[in-house]
């Protein structure tokens, strides 16, 4: 059961501040969106309704402690239908936002985060990749891209994620 | 200038000063108990009880009223406040053009109805019954519109022909109505009383005729006519008793002509022709929205998917024999793509299918996929009736229509259940909305929003009449059913009735005039106006007197001050504020319609505000510029409140948003100036909101 005395009432007018979730209280549930996403129909438990009204509900720990948050794969089919017109990827996005600003970061993307700052790649490529490379032929490559590990400095995400 | 000022038993007693000249001040007891001889063109200031009264008793449009009575009798505010309220008034006075009067004679008593639906008949047979002559022009070759398209009626499903044939006999009674079908309104010039209707009659092919039918029976050529299958020479039940040919589709080849016992011409020319009427009523009626243009239901795209329409008209004619239906409701309704709004009727009207269908088919399984069921009143009684019969109702808007195996698929959520549904059906139909027909409103000049003529959403503008010599009828109003659009019809021949009742209109009512020789033609002021009454006539502003409304707000946008309304100008308002505000005062500028009216009621109420408040009537919370803020702050005010109505509650329909528009820009310019930002203020109040009026400014006198 919802437990609306936990809700916290302040919650939607903080996603509307965000870039992308303007328009989030135009929503009026016809759930247009849940049946045109095409994550949802590998796995119904991603139900971009469910997101948008538990948001409208107030319930924060709920919405962004969920890791269905993260499904979204950003093809804008539901964009693409709503009929209030609500970009809702972006929305989703601007919730995702506000989630990694609050300390809800999942740890996927945490590991993910520390191997980009390490070494400037998203796979680490050790020497035996490299050989592997030579017998095929392919030119060997750097083991970091520091330009990458700069990039990342200067955008002050480690604040952010780290929280 | 005369100054006529009520002592209010005795209560008010100016002091022998002078108002400048050529200001003569008269002092009467009991003011609106006298009567004056005032000259139309002449300005007065009349000072006394609240203008809402006193334009009762004094209706003299070159007048200024000075409320004496409610703003400083009631409240208990000193005499010298009455003094500077006239003083004011006849500073402001000095600045105004007068309002002339305006005579439309009514010539022409007769009326054109155009639309032979089920309106324009009920309209034209109450007209005709209280002798006026009616000119009907309906487009198709038959009259019925779409009543006649239909087989059934909700709610009850009685056919078509028990309502619709009735109708027509009873028009037919009298015989002072002109009908013609197949015609086309091709212009309309004039003004109430002294319209023009140019029309175009279309050939019709058939001569005479004594419906043998013959003629249908040999014509090679077949017509899908929305779901059911016609000749290209054909025949509806309804009037006039005439075969008639669709041009559009026959192949000339002359078959009929050789069967035919009366006389068929295939080269018929168009007939041009010119109709003059006092009023028009326009009966258009609804179209049904294109929703081909919802690409993801595949209609026009998949096999088995249809209209409303189509599927009622199919499965009457036994052209059709459905396994497995699902219904679709809001196809491009309620969408930000598509219409905006809900048309009313279509979910009745998917009921009333659903119905038909389960009534004629037994073993017929119906899902209705509905996102909200709107079954207002009674069609509650339809709806469970439904439930009872078996069909499923699915909450949730399906996201599209697809082909598996040879069957279509509808893919939605079931919102009760919150999974994932896949329904294959043989037939889906899409309950699409209506529009009205935009083209007629546009030939007569009608300003419409959102589609629909202006008047219409705007429930404090009461009387629903579009500007003074045409009229709505019908669904042309907006998507009704039968029973409505009969009542709606029976309100435009009310109108007309009470219009012809007059043999010429005196209108007394401040228009916008423009000036010429200030005027670029800067297009600032067509924009503007709510009413559509501004154009452009041989590179010259044109202000249309019948459907300017006085709200004054081209008044105030024009940046020349060429556009001015009489009796009411930028420059006018400016003196008059000069003239009132002093140091330190409060100035409220309210909208006459409400925010003025809560005063009154302030003073009934023994509501009590600060002497310092110094209000102004304006026509519209809109017809206010920033200069006139600027003019209030220079003279040392502490704050300026502009009243009006509540949004959507505007009298001028949407003068209060210009305002709010204007709010935003007037506070970045006083930012800049080195004003206070936040001594402005928009507020809405009501006619009675005398406690908010009073809040507001005790909190602004702090």
């Amino acid at each position: 059961m919802i437990d609306l005395k936990n809700a916290d009432v302040n919650f939607k007018w903080e996603i509307i501040k965000h870039e992308g979730g303007e328009q989030l209280l135009k929503c009026f549930g016809c759930s247009d969106c849940a049946a045109s996403c095409p994550v949802r129909y590998f796995d119904e438990r991603y139900n971009p309704r469910k997101i948008i009204r538990l948001t409208l509900l107030g319930l924060k720990e709920q919405v962004l402690s969920s890791p269905f948050l993260w499904f979204c794969a950003h093809c804008h089919a539901c964009t693409e239908r709503c009929p209030q017109g609500i970009p809702v990827a972006e929305l989703i996005n601007a919730i995702k936002n506000y989630a990694v600003e609050n300390g809800f970061c999942p740890e996927g993307y945490k590991v993910q985060f520390d191997l980009l700052k390490k070494l400037g790649r998203l796979y680490e490529v050790e020497d035996f990749d490299l050989k592997k490379r030579q017998k095929l032929g392919l030119p060997p490559i750097d083991k970091t891209i520091p330009e990458v590990v700069k990039i990342l400095e200067y955008t002050g995400i480690e604040k952010v994620v780290k929280r | 200038m005369r100054v006529l000022v009520c002592t209010c038993k005795g209560k008010i007693q100016l002091p022998k000063k002078d108002l400048g000249p050529n200001v003569i001040l008269e002092q009467h007891d009991d003011l609106c108990k006298k009567k004056f001889q005032i000259k139309p063109d002449e300005k007065v200031v009349i000072a006394g009880c609240s203008p809402t009264v006193m334009e009762g008793l004094f209706p003299h449009a070159t007048a200024e009223y000075v409320n004496l009575h409610e703003h400083v009798v009631l409240p208990g505010h000193g005499i010298e406040k009455a003094w500077d309220l006239i003083t004011a008034a006849v500073a402001k006075l000095e600045h105004v053009t007068p309002v002339t009067t305006r005579v439309f004679p009514i010539k022409h008593k007769e009326v054109i109805v155009i639309g032979g639906g089920i309106a324009g008949i009920e309209v034209t047979s109450q007209l005709a019954r209280n002798g006026i002559t009616v000119t009907m022009i309906e487009q198709k070759p038959f009259l019925g519109g779409t009543v006649a398209q239909l087989d059934r009626l909700y709610p009850e499903g009685t056919p078509y022909g028990h309502t619709l044939m009735p109708q027509i006999g009873n028009m037919l009674q009298n015989d002072t109505s002109r009908i013609y079908t197949n015609a086309e309104v091709t212009g309309v010039t004039g003004t109430v009383g002294n319209y023009t209707v140019s029309l175009h009659t279309h050939p019709r092919g058939v001569i005479e005729c004594t419906n043998c039918g013959k003629c249908a029976d040999v014509c090679p050529v077949e017509v899908d006519d929305a779901g059911k299958m016609r000749k290209a020479i054909y025949y509806e039940p309804t009037y006039p008793d005439i075969y008639a040919i669709d041009f559009d589709t026959c192949t000339r080849c002359g078959e009929c002509v050789k069967v035919c016992e009366g006389k068929i011409s295939l080269d018929e020319k168009g007939i041009d022709k010119e109709i003059q009427a006092g009023a028009i009523v326009v009966a258009t009626g609804l179209a049904w929205y294109d929703v081909a243009r919802v690409e993801e239901y595949g209609y026009k795209r998949l096999d088995g998917v249809m209209t409303t329409l189509e599927f009622e008209r199919a499965v009457t004619s036994g052209r059709l024999n459905p396994k497995k239906i699902v219904f679709i409701y809001c196809a491009g309704s309620r969408d930000s793509k598509h219409l905006l709004y809900c048309s009313k009727i279509c979910c009745f009207l998917g009921l009333k299918e659903a119905k038909l269908v389960v009534d004629r088919f037994p073993d017929v399984q119906v899902y209705i996929a509905a996102m909200d069921m709107r079954s207002s009143g009674t069609f509650e009684y339809l709806y469970n009736t439904l439930r009872e019969r078996g069909v499923s109702f699915i909450k949730g808007k399906p996201s599209e229509v697809f082909q598996r195996n040879g069957n279509l698929v509808v893919r939605t959520e079931d919102l009760y259940t919150n999974e994932l549904l896949e329904i294959e059906a043989d037939t889906v139909v899409l309950s699409s909305g209506f529009t009205p027909d935009t083209q007629t409103f546009n030939k007569l000049g009608v300003r419409l929003e959102h589609d629909f003529p202006i008047l219409f959403e705007n429930a404090s503008l009461g009387n629903m009449e579009l500007p003074r010599g045409i009229f709505t009828a019908g669904a042309a109003t907006f998507p009704a059913g039968v029973r409505d659009a009969l009542i709606d019809a029976r309100k435009a021949a009310f109108s007309v009735v009470n219009l012809f009742h007059q043999d010429k209109i005196e209108m007394q009512q401040p228009n916008a005039v423009v000036n010429e020789d200030l005027c670029s033609v800067c297009r600032m002021c067509i924009g503007t106006c709510p009413y559509g009454a501004i154009s452009i006539v041989e590179d010259k502003i044109h202000v249309d007197e019948t459907l300017c409304m006085g709200c004054g707000i081209c008044a105030i946008t024009c940046p020349s001050y060429a556009s001015q309304l009489e009796g009411f100008n930028p420059a006018a308002l400016s003196s008059h504020i000069r003239a009132l505000v002093r140091q330190g005062d409060i100035l409220a500028l309210l909208c006459k319609w409400s925010a003025y009216n809560a005063t009154d009621r302030a003073a009934y109420d023994r509501v009590a505000y600060p002497q310092n408040v110094r209000i102004i009537r304006v026509p519209c919370s809109g017809a206010v510029d920033i200069s006139h803020v600027m003019d209030a702050l220079q003279n040392g005010a502490k704050g300026v409140l502009i009243g009006g109505c509540y949004p959507n509650a505007c009298h001028y329909a949407r003068g209060n948003f210009r305002a709010k528009a204007r709010e935003q820009i007037l506070r970045i310019n006083l930012d800049l100036l080195g004003f206070n930002k936040n001594s402005v203020r928009l507020e809405w109040i009501g006619k009675d909101e005398a406690r908010k009026f009073a809040s507001i400014v005790k909190e602004m006198n702090k």
